[in-house]
Formats: C-alpha cells, sequence, structure tokens
C-alpha cells in the first residue's frame, strides 16, 4: 500500500511539473481571474448604490464560476491529456513499469489539483476583492457584515456538482488523441442542452423557468449551473444534495471505468 | 585419437540445430500472431533475441517490425503465442521485465515545452531513479550544452539523442529501439552506431534495434532477423547471413583494353563494360584471381582490381524475393 502511495505521490509531481509549462496553468489562472473580475465590474458599476446586500457578491460570483467552470474543467482536461498525445509520449509511458490503472489514477489526481488551485485562486481573488471594496467603497457593505461560510459553502457546492464532468472529460481525453474532439464534444454537450431549452422556451413549449433548470439537472455537464442557480433559494443549502451524491457515484463510476479501459487498451 | 573427438565434437556442436536451445535468449517469443480486426499483422513469429547481442530487425516498410516491438513492450495485447524477456512470461511479469528494458518506440517520445534535463528528470520521477545520472547522460548523448533548451528547438539528430538518453536512465539490460537512425544525418548516423556499440560493449547491454537501413544494420549489429510482410524470413547471426547468402560479388577491373579483355573471358563470365572497365560477376575470389591471372597471361595490363561483396543488400533482397515465390 505504502509503495502504491509513493509511486502515486511520483505520478502526480511527474503531471504537476509537465503541466506546469503549457497552456494548463494558464487556464487555471485565467478562470478565476476572469470570473471574479467579471462581477467585480458589475458591483463596481453598482458602487454608489445603497442598502446592497454583501451576501449578494457570492450569489453573482459563484454564478458567474459556475457558467465558466464546465468550459474551465473541459478545456483543462483535454489540454492535460493531448500533452502525452501530442508529443507520442503514451507509447514511452506504458513501456516504464508503471501498472496502467495506477498512472491513469496519477494523472487524473494531478489534473485536479489544478481544479483545486483554480478553487483556492478563486476565494483568494474575491477575498481581495471584497477588501479592496470594503476599504474604498464603504456603502457596499463588505466591511460590516460577510458571510465568510457562505462562500465556502457555494463554492464547494459547485465544485462538488461538476464532479461527474471531471471524470467523464478525462476519459473522452486519454480515449481521443485529437485536441479538437474531447473539446467539442465538451462544449457540445455543455451548450447544447441550454441551447435546446432556450429554443423550448422561445417557441412557447417550456415556460416555467423551474422546468427549465429542472431540466439542466439531468445532464452532468450543465448540472453546476442549475445547482448554483437553484441553491440561493434555500438560505439553508446543503453542499451535497441528492443529485450532486449521485453524479459524485457516477464519477467513480466513470473513473473506475475509464481506468479498466486504458488498462485493457492497445496503444498503436 | 583425442583431437579428433574435439574436432568431430566441435564440428558438431557448431552445427546442431538445438545450438541455438543452448545458448541463452534473452527475448523469445513463440508463434506471436496479431492483427487488426480480420487483418493478420504478424504471423506466427518465434523471435529469439541473445544475451549481449546487437540485433538488428529488418523489413521493408509495414512488414510488422514496430508491431512486433509494441508486442515486446506490452503496448498491445496478444492473444496467441507465446513472449518471454529475462525468461520470464511477459504478461505475469509485465513490471518485472519492464524495469529492465529500456525503449525507444517509433519518433522520439519528448515533451517538447520541456528541456532536455526536465524531460529525463520526468522519466526519472516515474521510475523511481535518482536524478544522480542524468548529467552523465547528457554528456554521453553530447547534449550537455543544449540540456537547458526546449525541446522544440532540437533537431531531430538531438531528438533522437535524447530519446536514447531517456530509454538509458534505468541502465537497462535490454535496449530496444524502433528506427533509432531514422532522420538522422550521416554525421548523426556514425555517432549513433558508436553510441550504441559502446553502449552494447561497456553496458554488456543487449540492444534490439529495428530499422530498413541495411548498411547500418551490416556494419552494427552481430545478429540480425528479417520480416516481411508478417513473417520472419531468417534469423541467425549476421556473418552467416552473409557468407550463406548468394554468394555473388561482383569485380571491377580497369586495363589498358577492355574490350579485349571482354573477348578473353568469352562467355564463362558475365562481364559487361561500364565507364571504360570491366564489370564481372563472379561466385568467389578464386574465380576473381583466375579472371585476373587469364588477362594478364594474355599480355594485357590490369590497373585496379576492386572486389566488392554484395553483402546485406543482396541477401535482404534474395530472401524477401524467395518468401514472395
Amino acid at each position: 500500500m505504502k509503495a502504491i502511495v509513493k509511486a502515486l505521490a511520483r505520478i502526480i509531481s511527474a503531471e504537476i511539473i509537465k503541466l506546469r509549462g503549457t497552456f494548463a496553468l494558464w487556464l487555471s489562472i485565467l478562470y478565476p481571474l476572469g470570473s471574479v473580475m467579471l462581477v467585480s465590474l458589475i458591483w463596481y458599476s453598482q458602487r454608489n448604490k445603497k442598502n446592497i446586500n454583501p451576501d449578494q457578491f457570492i450569489t453573482d460570483l459563484s454564478n458567474a464560476a459556475s457558467f465558466f467552470l464546465p468550459f474551465f474543467i473541459v478545456l483543462l482536461i483535454s489540454v492535460a491529456c493531448n500533452t502525452e498525445h501530442k508529443s507520442s509520449m503514451m507509447k514511452h509511458i506504458l513501456a516504464l513499469p508503471i501498472p496502467r490503472p495506477l498512472f491513469y489514477l496519477g494523472k487524473f489526481l494531478g489534473i485536479m489539483l489544478f481544479i483545486a488551485f483554480a478553487f483556492i485562486l478563486t476565494i483568494v481573488l474575491a477575498y481581495c476583492v471584497m477588501l479592496i471594496f470594503g476599504i474604498a467603497f464603504p456603502n457596499l457593505g463588505f466591511r460590516n457584515s460577510f458571510n465568510h461560510l457562505l462562500l465556502f459553502r457555494a463554492f464547494f457546492r459547485v465544485y462538488f456538482a461538476a464532479s461527474a464532468i471531471y471524470t467523464i472529460q478525462y476519459w473522452l481525453g486519454m480515449r481521443l488523441k485529437n485536441l479538437t474532439l474531447p473539446v467539442a464534444i465538451g462544449a457540445a454537450l455543455i451548450i447544447l442542452p441550454i441551447a435546446i431549452l432556450i429554443v423550448l422556451g422561445i417557441a412557447g413549449l417550456m415556460n416555467n423557468s423551474e422546468n427549465f433548470t429542472q431540466s439542466l439537472t439531468y445532464n452532468p455537464y450543465s448540472y453546476p449551473y442549475s445547482a448554483a442557480f437553484s441553491m440561493m433559494q434555500n438560505a439553508e443549502f446543503t453542499i451535497f444534495p441528492t443529485l450532486t451524491l449521485i453524479y459524485i457515484f457516477v464519477s467513480f463510476t466513470a473513473l473506475l471505468f475509464g481506468a479498466f479501459d486504458f488498462s485493457r487498451r492497445d496503444v498503436v | 585419437m583425442f583431437r579428433n573427438f574435439i574436432t568431430v565434437f566441435c564440428i558438431t556442436y557448431t552445427q546442431l540445430p538445438c545450438m541455438e536451445k543452448i545458448s541463452p535468449k534473452i527475448i523469445e517469443t513463440k508463434d506471436l500472431n496479431f492483427g487488426y480486426g480480420n487483418n493478420l499483422v504478424l504471423k506466427d513469429i518465434s523471435l529469439q533475441v541473445p544475451y549481449k547481442s546487437i540485433f538488428g530487425f529488418l523489413g521493408p516498410n509495414g512488414a510488422g517490425k514496430s508491431t512486433t516491438i509494441k508486442t515486446l513492450l506490452g503496448l498491445l495485447h496478444t492473444e496467441n503465442g507465446m513472449i518471454h524477456i529475462f525468461g520470464k512470461e511477459l504478461n505475469t511479469n509485465k513490471m518485472y521485465i519492464l524495469k529492465r528494458i529500456g525503449a525507444m518506440v517509433e519518433s522520439p517520445s519528448l515533451y517538447e515545452h520541456l528541456d532536455a534535463i526536465r524531460n529525463l528528470e520526468n522519466t526519472a520521477r516515474l521510475r523511481n531513479l535518482p536524478f544522480d545520472a542524468i548529467g552523465s547522460l547528457l554528456e554521453t548523448v553530447s547534449l550537455t550544452q543544449d540540456a537547458h533548451w526546449p525541446v522544440k528547438q532540437y533537431s531531430t539528430g538531438m531528438k533522437q539523442r535524447l530519446s536514447l538518453a531517456i530509454a538509458l536512465l534505468a541502465e537497462p539490460e535490454l535496449l530496444i529501439l524502433d528506427e533509432p537512425i531514422n532522420g538522422l544525418d550521416p554525421n548523426g548516423i556514425i555517432e549513433m552506431r558508436q553510441l550504441l556499440v559502446r553502449i552494447n560493449e561497456e553496458k554488456n547491454c543487449t540492444i534490439l534495434l529495428s530499422s530498413h537501413i541495411l548498411s547500418e544494420i551490416e556494419k552494427l549489429c552481430s545478429h540480425v532477423a528479417i520480416i516481411n510482410s508478417g513473417s520472419i524470413v531468417y534469423q541467425g547471426n549476421m556473418k552467416n547471413l552473409l557468407n550463406s547468402s548468394t554468394g555473388i560479388e561482383h569485380l571491377t577491373l580497369q586495363t589498358n583494353d577492355a574490350k579485349k579483355a571482354i573477348a578473353l573471358l568469352d562467355s564463362r563470365f558475365n562481364a559487361t563494360i561500364k565507364d571504360n572497365a570491366l564489370q564481372i560477376t563472379v561466385g568467389n575470389k578464386q574465380e576473381a584471381a583466375a579472371i585476373i591471372k587469364l588477362i594478364v597471361d594474355n599480355g594485357l595490363d590490369v590497373y585496379s582490381a576492386e572486389r566488392e561483396s554484395t553483402g546485406l543488400e543482396a541477401s535482404f533482397l534474395h530472401l524477401l524475393n524467395e518468401n514472395h515465390l
């Protein structure tokens, strides 16, 4: 067991060093920066308004983050997997004395560290903005009462809601050699359900916004939006709603299936 | 009596077919088959690579060289046949075997955005090896000066050398190289050849390398296997292949009267005049000597005589043609 953990740690550290020089690192910085800046600009434009609830900042931020999160995950994972494909490294790595499932898992965990980095960076940047706004625009109320716990709970909820995307997209990325294909499939899975629902709404076939949000929950790639949009309706929202737990289970299943598929696949 | 016994024993022993079984084999495959769907790419491949040899794996493009190498490394799964490396079955001892192998499969596999040191460190980390050897390896492959440049700025030769350094990182007992001299300039080919010979001699490392550059295989390898359309058509000692092949050699003679000389040879030899020189196909060196003597005895001057063995190329083509028939 100790040897497996050590081997896993080596694979993860190799993955981090390798990805540091790729677009993956920039993505992990750009995504939090973009989300926080977007919301900050909106709040900056409302700086003179009075009686604003600072908790709304968290809602806005988690909405923005949840909108960009699936795109960020699809791009990050596809780029990370393509690092091996484009340099023909898969043949080299699989000819090394490393059990294939262990490599599959190690690489996944390495990528997940980049996602965790993006998560932490979003929170750090959010605090920085709130600090600056608190000093510069006292009427926004950031200096008086701010719900720190809400910020963490909201972000944990959004990131866990995306559980199934991590492993499904990872499997796609490892399976398909071309970068375009996993990105296109991922993007289609994010956009198409929303586009269809919007068309249904325009056509008058779906008038109820609750139905709209509910429909999105059945697609793992759109679920983070609905998880974020629906959480503020209930102040006592949970980080792990039933559907998130189901998607976490789906995620584990997809990871196991991916590892199994990777183990028996021929490297042509 | 004793001397006779030894002579008989030696002759018998060296000619015994079972001699191959006595000599240890680092790689041994039997009836290896592999295909993509219904298309069988490898047909009953039985390969035997002796320890400490430089084993050339020859064949035209698409013959199955890379596929064989991939099956030896466990990159392709075979349902039929047997693969033993270091005397152990591959599928059940994969980690044990791969720990002792350094490999370079097809094009150089390198992270182009990283420099040479980072590429070596990456493999060292994955193989759980210390980084100490990296400096000396870079020196071995003459990349110390360029070690800090991103690999994307390297020439093909430099990439090949770095790939070789990565393959050598674990001080392997067996080095499997797929087309290591592909894309190298003449200078690079010579450097690679010298490097491989040195590794083989100094580190007692067995080398299996595939190529379709016959001249290099002839210069480098002690043993050879020729594969065509997925089947092994020859394997064994390189010297034996060269000696036992067609036996045909070309003799080029510069004389003071080529036309008179060709008339002298009559129809006994296959001779032509090219660039004022006489080109004759001979079976052996005695025949070459007899031709020169005949010309000189008839009052003609011979300015130069060059005997050129048709070598591996002729043997290769001969075996491929024979296989097609």
